[in-house]
């Protein structure tokens, strides 16, 4: 009963926030009861489908259950396959997705001042909406049953950031809005359709791209390159984060209206890629390398962006890239259970952003957001990058391999670190001057990362054995834990849970407690000494920040930016120079077949019109020329 | 026994053409001509039901012997291919209809000459004697002439005699296809229920002193006849000449009813009757397809003008449609089918909405992307989801039936070769990014901004709503639901595919004993499944 419930219940609360969503936007000043009426037919339906779901889900890691397409909506043959799947891996992200929606609405209200509610207020219903679809959305990718259903949620992702974009213009008509928007739908529609040819191209090969069994399946690389671009174009992930670097004074760039246009899309692209994970682990090397340089790079511009708002973006499109990486290398429960952290890095951080400036709990609750916030951020990426060296130790052999690719690595993740650290630290110094934070939590702020990377790289050490295997941690609470409630058919059977994850807990503990002040001024005294005209460990960091920062400007300002969009300028010059080629050569063709019927036509047309009408000379002549032979005939026989 | 059905929904369209002459009264007219065509799409959509329903084709025969001595019969019946066109004629022809309700002048006229247009098709759809289907074929192109001729622009005399010369070209070629055909079959016959049994004969005919391949020739000029129709680049001038000064409906008309159902002949008639000449020309034709394509999309790419954007959307289209007749696997086959389906009612979408807001001033027909030439999206919502969801369905957005059709065609063209979906891939880029552009200088243009008291009015109307939002629901449903269509379309596209790759079926006399008492040897025969 739960079974057959579930699947008409989330279809029909997917169709009441379409429909409300259409309703908004062609009604914009209509009766708001059938809006409010409609709203409420899909919280209850939604909160109503999820409750079946984790009621009828099996969370004893029974696979078969997982093999049941619970609704086939359309099917031609193996090829075209759209429906519904219960798995623990989507109910469990469907319910994170629906707290975060729900604490954008709850928390806010708390967080926010009076005067902002009031105008928050004005477009509270067009975040609804968009948050309806961008849960649908989710809900829909999540409990996929094949790839085609996924990119029908990717649809309803790019509704959800059209409809946040139309609700704002009617207050705000300005050009700068209408760019970003058009921006935004070009690029995710660019991105939805090279996901649409992978999809049809990996069919092609005869995979029925069911997310059962995908795993061992021949897939051409081409199609799972294209499904991938198309993940990173809707992600925002260099070289596409146009929209996300637009910054205008007059669009309301909130913290609120970023999540609800991009997050849909993430959550989407992620599930579409968390589902292929056991096809990309097996192969695609020069992919992976491709995704993780286009994340730094992504990183790396947040550095060089002036707007925090830019700057958040971009992190949070960089995180989402790392999320993607890590599928290639760390195995798809690793992955998401680092996806579910950053999401929740990027939410908490931007409403805690959002609202610091009326934030009225005391300092100490400040200080300890703060620093929560910020170890989150810096834990996320070190995480990331320790689970991705620890793929490659893994596949790498001997003991002069390890050595290279574990220094390769580790410098890499101090760079990114830091370097992430470091704008962290800008912004949280800003956050700083409002809150009041010491010298010294700031200064920890600022060494605690270096202590985090060293404490990664002895753990990954501690962990190795001579031959390159990193350990694994079978057999524990943590394996069970995560079969239990990322289970699903997209991954990999015997894939075991990475130690890296404890690691980055008990990392995590450590840098909370630093960001506690009144621990610090013990840990001060006792451990750690840094005053500010004391040890230059501090400004040898610094300075190695100011010169990788300057590196980063100029590989970015002039080498990747300075020749991508000159690239694509000339690309486009030369697209239209072809076009109009074609248009010319198109109607110098079409004007030559028109001459050559004409002639051909008008020829004998003229004859025939001259027979007809004639002139009289033409008689006459034809006359006078006919009697004269017929004289001369008559002659000559007389003559005879 | 015959119920006439088929025949009731072909007579239907054009009763009801007749009475417009009778019916003076414009009112009354109107809703003669609309209820005639309701009535003949809803036989049509019972066809199709009963189709769906596992009802044989032979229930809906209606076969009458015509002119005996030469063997031309009157005889109509549907398969699923059949049953496609016959849906999209059905849905397309009211919704013209109704868009052209408030016609000032010569409403009756219009409608009496859509009416004839759908009888046409519909007799085309169903014909099953090639000569019944060459009748309908060149009556399609009459009223055509006249639509464009009395109600089109300012070089309206220019496009109509053209677009009817070639039609006439076209259609001269078609008969003398048949013709070929005809002669060439041994007893003569236009009955394709028997040219399919047997096949076209290989015989040689001496032209000008050549001996030719009757079949070839036919072939050829069945070819050429689509080619001039439906159309083909490059011979596709008339067809750029007619939608620049043709009215928005008769665009859609033609666009997505006429050029669908051109293919759709060719495609029957390609794979039934020449299965080995398509088969070596498949390649060809698959050329063919990648360069309209590859036009369509460049010349989209810059083209300021509202109508001629219509134009090149239809021949991308038709590059399409030939891809996936060259790729000859039964996906793109599939795939073929519905994608007429959808461009269908995409173009209808398209088209009459831009139709509506170039009648009401907000957009003007020249050049599209000045400044100012476009309306704010806040004020005419409806439009712009209409004219959204159409784009969305021709570049082949998840989710509506546009997807469907082109995915299952870049299936089948990646098995013939991968370089056919890379390029599909890339035209499809660009048009999306064409398409965009287009959608923006529409609804997002920087003047229309700052107008927005003198704009308010510019919405569609309530009966505009009436006949355009049924099309959009119709591209979502079809889009999320298409298994009934796709499961009607499939066994006739895998018998159609089955004549160009033969599997030969050794099947028992069902009566095994001849007069002489002796046992008769099995007959191997193609399999006919699906018929």
């Amino acid at each position: 009963m739960v079974l057959k419930a579930f699947p008409w219940t989330l279809v029909f609360s997917i169709a009441m926030a379409l429909a409300m969503a259409i309703y908004g936007g062609l009604r914009p000043r209509g009766r708001p009861a059938l809006g409010v009426f409609m709203g409420s037919l899909f919280s209850v339906a939604f909160v109503l489908a999820l409750t079946l779901a984790a009621l009828g889900v099996s969370w004893e890691a029974v696979p078969s259950i997982w093999n049941t397409e619970l609704f086939s909506l359309a099917s031609s043959g193996p090829v075209l396959r759209l429906g519904l799947r219960l798995e623990p891996a989507a109910v469990l992200m469907c319910w994170v997705a629906l707290a975060l929606y729900l604490y954008v609405f709850i928390l806010e209200s708390v967080f926010l001042g009076r005067s902002e509610q009031k105008s928050a207020n004005s477009t509270k219903n067009v975040t609804f909406e968009a948050a309806a679809l961008g849960l649908a959305a989710t809900a829909l990718a999540w409990f996929s049953s094949s790839l085609w259903t996924a990119l029908l949620g990717q649809v309803l992702a790019m509704i959800a950031g059209a409809r946040v974009y139309l609700r704002l213009a009617s207050s705000d008509r300005s050009a700068d809005l209408s760019r970003i928007f058009l921006s935004d739908i070009r690029e995710r529609g660019c991105g939805l359709i090279l996901m649409v040819f992978g999809a049809a191209i990996s069919a092609a090969s005869g995979a029925s791209l069911d997310w059962v069994g995908l795993s061992g399946q021949t897939i051409p690389e081409m199609g799972v390159t294209l499904i991938v671009l198309g993940v990173m174009l809707q992600a925002q992930i260099f070289p596409a984060f146009g929209w996300s670097r637009i910054e205008s004074q007059r669009t309301p760039t909130s913290a609120r209206v970023r999540l609800l246009v991009s997050s849909p899309a993430l959550w989407v692209g992620f599930a579409t890629l968390y589902k292929l994970s056991a096809v990309l682990s097996e192969s695609y090397t020069g992919l992976f390398f491709g995704v993780l340089a286009a994340t730094l790079l992504t990183a790396l511009s947040a550095l060089g962006v002036s707007g925090a708002s830019c700057a958040f973006g971009l992190i949070q499109s960089s995180l989402v890239g790392m999320s993607m990486a890590s599928l290639f290398v760390a195995g798809a429960r690793t992955s998401a259970v680092f996806f579910l952290i950053s999401q929740l890095t990027v939410w908490a951080a931007a409403l805690f952003f959002r609202g610091a400036p009326h934030i009225s709990e005391s300092k100490v609750h400040r200080r300890i957001w703060a620093g929560f916030l910020v170890a989150l951020a810096f834990g996320g990426p070190g995480f990331a990058s320790a689970a991705a060296l620890q793929g490659l130790l893994a596949s790498s052999g001997g003991a002069f391999g390890i050595l290279l690719v574990s220094v390769t690595w580790i410098a890499l993740a101090m760079a990114f670190m830091r370097l992430t650290a470091h704008h962290a630290n800008d912004l949280t110094h800003s956050v700083d001057e409002k809150l009041g934070l010491s010298q010294a939590a700031s200064t920890a702020f600022r060494v605690s990362p270096v202590v985090l990377v060293v404490l990664f790289s002895l753990a990954i050490l501690w962990c190795s054995d001579p031959l390159g295997s990193v350990g694994q941690l079978e057999g524990s609470l943590g394996l069970s834990w995560s079969e239990r409630f990322f289970g699903s058919n997209a991954v990999a059977q015997g894939e075991t849970f990475q130690i890296m994850l404890w690691v980055w807990m008990g990392l995590l503990t450590l840098a909370v407690s630093l960001g506690l002040p009144d621990r610090l001024a013990g840990m001060k005294m006792r451990f750690l000494r840094l005053p500010s005209e004391g040890y230059s460990f501090a400004s040898v960091l610094d300075g190695v920040v100011v010169q990788a920062t300057k590196m980063a400007e100029a590989l970015l300002g002039a080498g990747v930016w300075g020749f991508f969009p000159a690239f694509l300028f000339r690309l486009t010059r030369r697209i239209a120079a072809i076009g109009r080629a074609v248009k010319a050569f198109d109607r110098l063709l079409v004007q030559t077949l028109e001459e050559v019927v004409r002639t051909l036509v008008e020829v004998p047309a003229k004859a025939v019109q001259l027979a007809h009408t004639g002139s009289i000379q033409v008689y006459l002549l034809f006359t006078v020329g006919l009697a004269l032979s017929m004289l001369l005939h008559f002659f000559v026989q007389l003559t005879r | 026994m015959t119920t006439f059905s088929l025949t009731t929904m072909i007579l239907l369209p054009f009763l009801g053409a007749a009475a417009q002459a009778i019916f003076v009264n414009p009112r009354v007219a109107r809703w003669v001509a609309l209820s005639s065509s309701l009535l003949s799409t809803a036989i049509g959509l019972a066809v199709l039901g009963y189709g769906l329903a596992g009802v044989a084709s032979d229930a809906f025969t209606d076969r009458l012997p015509w002119v005996g001595s030469y063997a031309i019969s009157y005889e109509l019946a549907v398969d699923g291919i059949s049953r496609v066109g016959v849906l999209l004629v059905s849905i397309l022809f009211p919704v013209l209809i109704a868009s052209e309700w408030g016609r000032a002048r010569g409403a009756r006229g219009m409608h009496a000459l859509f009416l004839i247009l759908q009888g046409a098709l519909l007799g085309t759809a169903c014909s099953q004697d090639l000569f019944l289907l060459f009748f309908f074929w060149s009556i399609s192109s009459v009223p055509v002439f006249f639509l464009v001729g009395i109600w089109g622009g300012e070089k309206k005399e220019s496009a109509a005699f053209r677009t009817l010369v070639t039609s006439a070209l076209g259609n001269a070629l078609l008969l003398g296809a048949f013709i070929l055909i005809y002669y060439s079959s041994s007893p003569h016959t236009f009955l394709m229920s028997d040219l399919l049994s047997v096949g076209v004969p290989e015989k040689m005919i001496r032209v000008a002193g050549l001996s030719l391949s009757a079949s070839k020739v036919a072939f050829l000029f069945i070819f050429l006849a689509t080619a001039l129709r439906a159309p083909i680049w490059p011979l596709h001038g008339w067809f750029t000449q007619m939608v620049a000064q043709a009215p928005a409906s008769v665009v859609v008309a033609i666009a997505g009813a006429v050029v669908p159902s051109g293919i759709l002949v060719f495609s029957r008639l390609s794979h039934g009757l020449f299965p080995e000449i398509f088969s070596s020309a498949s390649g060809a034709i698959l050329v063919v397809g990648l360069i309209n394509i590859a036009v369509g999309t460049c010349a989209l790419l810059l083209e300021k003008e509202l109508s001629a954007l219509l134009a090149w959307i239809t021949i991308t289209q038709v590059g399409l449609s030939m891809i996936a007749l060259g790729s000859g696997h039964e996906s793109s086959m599939v795939g073929l089918v519905y994608q007429q389906l959808s461009m269908s009612l995409a173009l209808a979408g398209l088209g009459l909405v831009l139709g509506a807001l170039r009648s009401r001033g907000a957009t003007k027909w020249g050049s599209l992307l000045d400044e100012g030439s476009g309306v704010s999206l806040l004020d005419v919502p409806v439009a712009g989801v209409v004219t959204a969801f159409s784009i969305a369905t021709v570049v082949g957005f998840p989710g509506l039936c546009g997807f469907i059709g082109q995915s299952l065609i870049v299936l089948g063209g990646f098995e013939r070769s991968p370089w056919i979906a890379v390029l599909v891939g890339i035209s499809c880029v660009l048009l999306f990014s064409g398409l965009f552009g287009v959608y923006r200088a529409l609804f997002f243009s920087p003047a229309a901004s700052d107008e927005r008291a003198s704009t308010s009015t510019l919405d569609l109307s309530l009966r505009e709503k009436g006949y355009l939002i049924p099309l959009v629901v119709l591209m979502v449903i079809l889009g999320v639901y298409p298994k009934p269509i796709l499961d009607e379309i499939k066994p006739a596209a895998e018998d159609l595919l089955k004549r160009v790759h033969p599997r030969q079926v050794v099947e028992p006399n069902p009566t095994p004993i001849n007069p002489e008492g002796t046992p008769v040897e099995p007959v191997i025969r193609p399999s006919l499944e699906g018929r």
